[in-house]
């Protein structure tokens, strides 16, 4: 039998390739990739995508991975940039999405309620639920808040306001709530502040109910359809949906008052895994 | 399910998919006539990938999975997030409007697509039941 030669058993037993228990050591990752990125991104463009690397957390291999689906590559360097969240960013390049908490395994079923606008009883047009979100209700049922009770709705990134429509009977304390209870979207929201809301004495009416499954992206997302296969936001949740008559931003006195009945803000520090 | 009914049904699908596209893609066209700001930009980049999405999802009747639109209620879903976005992104960009006109027109196209919506689910529900 030969014997293996000192010189290249001290190199094969070193610590600097094995760890007491024989474990290999990391790798140090291949950043050259984003050297190739196409031109459409820029010196600081590329130290960002670095950046996300390095303190974000995103996956060297699936940036690289989801930057091949893009031409220009600015298209998914701005859609991250844009990203309302790293839960977001994660879920543009396909990176652990089934460890963002809220998202389930297993193919996304549809279990909404028809795209038909409910009708108040009596009959109310500016109280019904409109068409367009009643998908988002595997039940509804029109109720009315008396004064004093509170509602929270959970925001955060561009275009997601204090005065939107979908709200929760029960302060979230934590994304999985958000997330798959009420199945939102990570593309949808930010979940950087909860919002209260006191209902006024006037009460308020509202429409309640579960809310619907969702697939974990929509259209625009590379890997919509992949996803749909795989995982789904379950919902199941209870949520409600405020009618526009309350908040509606085209009349001054409805938003103000609306706005007046906020009664916190508070900015959420459950830590992003 | 019988060939007819089934040929009849992705050929509605399809219809009535490229009716709603249209429709998008018109309020699209209105709200690009606007000097735009962020909010308004990102709801016509979303509203565009996503009528672009159905275009190459259904380039054509015959490809259309019955089963899958079933079972997601596609693409009924998928297309009414573009109202969905509007409704919820509006507050950033009905500022741009320049009377309440343009808003009335914008609202007559979304609710054109009723009808539409009404036709997809009445196609579904014919899937659903067979």
């Amino acid at each position: 039998m030969r014997t293996v030669p000192a010189i290249i058993w001290l190199f094969l037993t070193t610590p600097l390739f094995w760890d007491c228990n024989h474990a290999p050591i990391e790798v140090i990752p291949d950043y050259t990739w984003i050297d190739r990125l196409d031109t459409s991104i820029n010196t600081s463009g590329r130290a960002k995508i670095r950046f996300w690397i390095d303190s974000t957390g995103l996956t060297n291999l699936q940036l690289e991975s989801a930057f091949k689906l893009y031409t220009p590559h600015k298209d998914l360097y701005n859609a991250l940039l844009n990203a309302k969240s790293v839960y977001h960013q994660r879920v543009l390049i396909d990176d652990r999405v089934s460890a963002i908490p809220g998202i389930s395994q297993g193919s996304f079923v549809a279990n909404g309620l028809p795209r038909t606008m409910i009708l108040t009883n009596p009959v109310d047009s500016v109280l019904s639920l409109p068409a367009a979100e009643a998908p988002n209700f595997t039940d509804a049922t029109y109720i009315n808040l008396t004064v004093g009770t509170k509602i929270y709705r959970v925001i955060g990134g561009s275009g997601s306001y204090p005065t939107g429509g979908y709200w929760v009977d029960t302060k979230p304390t934590n994304y999985a709530e958000i997330i798959g209870g009420t199945a939102v979207q990570p593309e949808w929201n930010g979940f950087n502040e909860i919002v209260e809301f006191t209902v006024p004495a006037s009460g308020m009416k509202v429409w309640k109910g579960k809310a619907a499954a969702q697939p974990i992206a929509s259209a625009p997302n590379k890997f919509v359809t992949t996803y749909s296969t795989k995982y789904n936001l379950s919902g199941g949740g209870n949520q409600l949906f405020v009618p526009n008559v309350y908040r509606d931003f085209r009349d001054s006195v409805a938003y103000n008052r609306f706005l007046s009945n906020i009664t916190n803000k508070e900015t959420i520090t459950w830590k992003k895994n | 399910m019988e060939e007819k009914l089934i040929k009849q049904l992705r050929n509605d699908i399809y219809k009535y998919t490229h009716i709603l596209v249209n429709k998008y893609k018109s309020i699209d066209a209105l709200l690009k006539t606007l000097e735009p700001n962020h909010a308004l930009t990102e709801y016509i980049q979303f509203s565009e990938a996503t009528t672009a999405y159905y275009i190459r999802k259904f380039p054509a009747a015959t490809v259309i999975n019955l089963k899958i639109c079933k079972v997601q209620q596609e693409p009924i879903l998928g297309l009414n997030k573009i109202e969905q976005a509007f409704v919820a992104a509006e507050q950033g960009f009905y500022q741009l409007y320049p009377d309440e006109a343009f808003h009335q027109k914008i609202t007559k196209v979304f609710r054109s697509t009723d009808k539409a919506y009404e036709q997809l689910t009445a196609c579904l529900k014919k899937v659903v039941n067979t």
